[in-house]
Formats: structure tokens, C-alpha cells, sequence
């Protein structure tokens, strides 16, 4: 099954599961800001063919409490009203939806919340499944420097409310390095996502953690930017964050070269400059529901559209929004772009070794560049983002970006590969709820420290 | 009693860490932690070996945010508090707390990770119409792509000048 990028939608294949592998199961939950990714596997010895099967069948649900704008039945009643993951698949309107989200600017503050979200996940997302009596083991991940205070949060949210038996908390941004299909001794992993962008050198397993950069842009900023562009020059779509970030998912595309293409539009005459053809249905609620969050519309039928049919034109935006990843001082933000933050972390691991073995450590890293992360869903992503490191990477080194192939599930899929490759090895992995109880939350802190 | 083989100063839990002669404090029931301390230690602490503690100090940089953030404050208060309505602390509340200012410079943290500026200076978009350009007006200071746009910005009275330059940080009044 191909697994749908949109996580308002997605709805994973129900696998029946029984009560002798629940009770032995190990949860995985990649804790995103914008969505969760979680799924199962059987047992604690998995095999890679388990991990596939896992992540095939893996749950996305935002990682929010969503608020619709009229009350979708079937739903049950809550205080404000509020719907959580698997419940947004029955509803058809999605305009002016209200997400709360638990995370600022990437970490959780409000606890309360997510386990809010967590429970709800648990206890109703078949594939998960991990019911009351049967919370054996859980592995959360979050992002590179989570301070000690959401790590004792967290570790107290899953063992005393959630009740697992076992629990470890590992880097989202460091799983992907150990994804079967990406290991290496040595590789960058680029990972662009909701809230932030940070490029993590994974070397022999192990972060270096003074070479990690982030740059504060992320899928958030990109569709609060769309946002309002759109209100500015269209409609008034401040409050439709869900259908705005359709349109960003499904409209907009990085372009090889920017300023080119701008001045490309420039040089027509003025009065065929920016004549935009429509680029996108909105959503109606009035009529069929072709799809709740509305559609492209293919240029061939343009001429039998409604015309009174609410349709959205974009011309530079379609470019500009993903060109800030590249480029954040068009608004203002005094960062580098993704391109040099990866040149920037490479720099950084290399900086205080002799030049060979520096240029010996600086091939193996360009050479093996992960990205991973929403972000790079973008069509074009992963070529521009070559163009644009090939004149900062030094000319005898062989550059190579690749992009997981679910950018959206790698941190998940190698969250198991890591799990697996670490229980073999006969390590402790988990801090088990006997642990928890003698020593407390301290005792998580210290050990998820020695994970990386 | 949660906690317990941790030591308490000012009701705050204090990790594995050396103080700044190079004396270490007492250990937590965790490991040996890497990173240096902001701050020294009470005298109650039992010592560890001050040898020990460099070595691991100088030998990696491992560790969630390498060793650096260990001031942890006592969670007097817990989940629980979610039923009677507690506020969770913010984002910047949480990182205030951490003390990333007492951290040496050296070792990496949230706050010192962030990625430097570009090496190739911001483009510029006309102030006008949006479009890229590279001219500049010596008078007002704003960027301006053709004569129509230029016209525009010699007729503009200061205030509008100085909040055009807002927009982009670029306005001389504070």
C-alpha cells in the first residue's frame, strides 16, 4: 500500500491482532510536530522483513487537537469539541479547522495534551493496538536537544498515565542514519520537517553532536507564509491552515533556479506577464466532496470549469515557498539554507582534524547525504539541493544527496533498525518501569544520554 | 520516594558533574555523565575521582545535548496536575531553566546550534514591487527594481519610508 502523504487522509490497512503478540509487542511513535508516525512490531526479536511489514502498515495522525469549524458526527462529544487523529477520516470539512498542538517550535510543552493525543492513538488506531493490558514497550522519538524537563515529562506520561512496562526516548533526527537502506559507516542526514530543519552527522553510529545545525524553517513556517500571500492577493484563508497546506503539498515545487525563473516571467511584455491560469479547487461544502481539501486542477480541463466555482491562481508562490528553505533571508531570517546548513555541520566535524584526514572525513560524509523529512516532498528538492551544494563542496569530492524513500516514515523505519541492531548487541536499550520506580526519572535521562 | 541517590542543592537535582577546580560531585544513580559543570558543588557532596571525570570529559562529545544541560529542576509537581488545570511551562521557560548561558561555549546546546548566516549576502527585492533587484536608493535606503518604483519612493512622506524599511529590519529608528 502505498502510504498517502497526506495524513488528514491517510487511513492504514487494518492488520488483526492477537492477544499472544500484543502482550510481547514493542510500539513505535515517531513524536513529530506535525504528525505522529507510529507503528508495531510483533515481537522483540523482529527481522527486517517485520520492520517493512510494520512500516507499511504504519499509523500518520496529526499531532494535534483538531477543532472543526461545525461538528462532524459520529464524533464523540468533548470539551471544545476537539477531534483527534483517527477521527479526522469522517470528516469532510476542513475549512477553518483550529489545530492545538502540544509542540513549541518543536519540543512538547504541553504534556497534558499530548496525552491527550497518545492515549487517543493507543487506545483506538487498530494497527497500533496497544490497549490497556497489553503496553509492553514503547520508543518515542524527539528532536536533537531535548532539554532533561520533557524527557522527565515524557518518561512520566508513558510509564504512571500510559502505563508501559518499558520505554526509551531516541533522536528523530539521528534514526534515519541506521535505515537498512542507508547504512554506512558515515553519513549527514538532512532533516527538514515541521518546525525545523537540522543537518545531524551520524558517524559509526554515533551523532556528532557539536557538528548539528538547525535552521528555524520548517513545513509550519512554509504554510503560515502561503497563508498569508494568499490572503493578501485571493482569498482570506488566515483560519484554513488544513487546506492551505494542501495547496503548499500539492501546488508548490522548488524551482532549479529562482531568480531565473522570476526574470524568465519578467521579460515578457507586461501584458502577458502573470496571466495565471487557475491552479487549484477549493474545497466546497455545498457540493459532491470530490475530496475534502479540494484539488488541482489539471490545465486541460480549465475551459469546462464552473465559473462560479472558487478557484485559486498561484504564480510565484508555487516557487517562492519552498525557495525559503533554500534561501530564509527572503523573509528576513538571518540563517543559511538547507544546502549550507549540511556544508556547515560537514565543516564543523572536520574543522579541528589534519587537512587529509579532514578531506578523508569530509568525502565520506558528501558522499552519503540522507535527507529526510516532509519538506523534501517537495518535487525538485532533491535537485536543487545538489545544484546548490556542488559550488561549496570541494571539487574532487563526489557529492551524493538521496532521499529516503518515504522521506515522511524514515525516522520511524530507522528507529527499528536501530532498536534491532542495539538488542543484538545485548545492550540495555529500555529503562523498565522496576527502574523507573527505584531511581525515577533521573535513571531515563542517563540512559537515553548513552544511546547516541 | 522518587529521586532517591540524587543530591539536592536549593531544591534543585544536580547531575554527575566536576566542579571548577576540577573536583568532581557526587554520582547519580545514572552514569557517569560527560560535561562540565556551571557551577561548583556543596561540600556534602562525596568526591569522585577528579582523574576520571576529565578523561571522560576530553573523550567524547556523546550525550542528548553533550552532557551539557543537566541542571535539572526538582519536578515537585507532576502529570497529575494536568486534572486540576496547571499550566505547563513554555518552551522558553524550559529553556531558560536548562542555563545554556553557564554552559562552556564549546559544547553544543540548543542555543548554540542554530545555523549561522548565509555565506552569500541576502538578495534583495524591490521594496515596491517585489521583484528581485539589485539597486539601491542612497536617499531612503530602499531597494527599487525599475523608474516607476523609484518615482514611488521619492513621492513616499518618511513615515511610510521608515515602516517599508521595518518590514525588512533595515529602519534606522529603534
Amino acid at each position: 500500500m502505498a502510504p498517502s502523504r497526506d495524513s488528514l487522509a491517510a487511513s492504514p490497512a487494518a492488520t488483526p491482532c492477537d492477544s499472544a503478540s500484543l502482550s510481547s509487542s514493542i510500539v513505535f511513535l515517531d513524536n513529530g510536530a506535525g504528525d505522529i508516525k507510529c507503528a508495531r512490531v510483533p515481537s522483540d526479536h523482529f527481522s527486517a522483513e517485520d520492520i517493512r511489514e510494520a512500516v507499511g502498515a504504519a499509523v500518520r495522525i496529526p499531532n494535534a487537537a483538531c477543532r472543526p469549524r461545525v461538528e462532524v458526527p459520529g464524533v464523540p462529544r468533548r470539551a471544545g469539541n476537539v477531534m483527534y487523529g483517527s477521527e479526522l477520516r469522517s470528516c469532510r470539512d476542513f475549512s477553518e479547522m483550529s489545530f492545538s498542538r502540544p509542540h513549541q517550535r518543536g519540543y512538547v510543552c504541553s504534556w497534558g495534551l499530548e496525552l491527550d493525543i497518545w492515549s487517543h492513538l493507543l487506545n483506538n488506531e487498530q494497527a497500533v493496538d496497544a490497549q490497556g493490558t497489553h503496553r509492553n514497550a514503547i520508543i518515542t522519538t524527539a528532536p536533537c536537544f531535548n532539554p532533561g524537563h520533557m524527557i522527565h515529562a515524557e518518561s512520566e506520561l508513558v510509564f504512571e498515565y500510559l502505563g508501559f512496562q518499558r520505554y526509551v526516548q531516541l533522536t528523530s533526527q539521528a534514526m534515519p542514519a541506521f535505515a537498512a537502506s542507508t547504512s554506512s559507516h558515515a553519513c549527514v542526514v538532512l532533516d527538514t520537517g515541521f518546525s525545523f530543519s537540522h543537518a545531524v552527522p551520524v558517524i559509526d553510529g554515533r551523532v556528532i553532536w557539536r557538528a548539528v545545525r538547525r535552521l528555524d524553517l520548517g513545513g509550519k513556517a512554509l504554510t503560515n507564509q502561503l497563508k498569508e500571500i494568499i490572503s493578501f492577493r485571493a482569498y482570506n484563508m488566515m483560519r484554513d491552515t488544513a487546506v492551505v497546506n494542501a495547496i503548499k503539498e500539492r501546488v508548490c515545487r522548488v524551482s532549479p533556479h529562482y531568480l531565473a525563473e522570476i526574470a524568465l516571467e519578467n521579460k515578457k511584455p507586461r501584458s502577458r506577464r502573470y496571466t495565471p491560469t487557475p491552479d487549484y479547487m477549493l474545497p466546497d461544502a455545498t457540493t459532491g466532496y470530490k475530496d475534502p481539501l479540494g484539488f488541482v486542477i489539471d490545465p486541460a480541463n480549465v475551459p469546462t470549469l464552473d465559473p462560479t466555482a472558487q478557484t485559486l491562481a498561484l504564480t510565484n508562490e508555487k516557487i517562492f515557498i519552498p525557495e525559503l528553505l533554500f534561501s530564509p533571508s527572503d523573509i528576513g531570517l538571518g540563517q543559511a539554507g538547507v544546502a549550507e546548513l549540511v556544508c556547515q555541520a560537514v565543516e564543523a566535524c572536520s574543522a579541528h582534524l589534519p587537512p587529509d584526514e579532514a578531506m578523508r572525513l569530509r568525502a565520506l560524509l558528501y558522499g552519503n547525504v540522507q535527507v529526510v523529512g516532509g519538506n523534501s516532498l517537495f518535487p525538485g528538492f532533491v535537485k536543487r539541493l545538489l545544484a546548490d551544494m556542488r559550488p561549496l563542496v570541494p571539487a574532487e569530492i563526489k557529492l551524493q544527496v538521496l532521499r529516503a524513500p518515504d522521506p515522511q516514515l524514515a525516522a520511524l523505519e530507522g528507529s527499528m533498525f536501530f532498536t534491532q541492531q542495539w538488542m543484538e548487541s545485548g545492550r540495555p536499550l529500555f529503562v523498565s518501569k522496576a527502574e523507573y520506580d527505584e531511581f525515577g526519572p533521573n535513571v531515563c535521562y542517563s540512559r537515553f544520554q548513552s544511546l547516541a | 520516594m522518587r529521586g532517591t541517590g540524587t543530591s539536592e542543592v536549593d531544591g534543585k537535582v544536580w547531575r554527575n558533574r566536576e566542579d571548577k577546580d576540577g573536583s568532581a560531585a557526587a554520582s547519580t544513580t545514572g552514569s557517569v555523565l560527560p560535561g562540565a559543570s556551571p557551577a561548583s558543588m556543596s561540600p556534602s557532596m562525596s568526591p569522585r575521582s577528579a582523574r576520571e571525570s576529565d578523561a571522560a570529559v576530553l573523550a567524547s562529545d556523546s550525550g542528548v545535548d553533550g552532557g551539557a544541560s543537566e541542571l535539572l529542576t526538582k519536578r515537585k509537581r507532576g502529570v497529575r496536575e494536568v486534572a486540576e488545570g496547571r499550566l505547563w511551562k513554555s518552551l522558553k521557560q524550559t529553556l531558560n531553566a536548562e542555563m545554556y548561558e553557564l554552559v562552556p561555549a564549546h559544547l553544543p546546546t540548543y542555543t548554540n546550534i542554530e545555523a549561522p548566516p548565509a555565506r552569500l549576502p541576502p538578495r534583495k527585492y524591490c521594496d515596491i514591487t517585489g521583484a528581485p533587484t539589485q539597486y539601491t536608493d542612497p536617499k531612503t535606503k530602499m531597494f527599487f527594481s525599475c523608474t516607476e518604483a523609484f518615482k514611488v519612493i521619492r513621492q513616499l512622506p518618511d513615515n511610510a519610508v521608515e515602516e517599508f524599511l521595518g518590514i525588512r529590519n533595515a529602519s534606522n529608528r529603534i
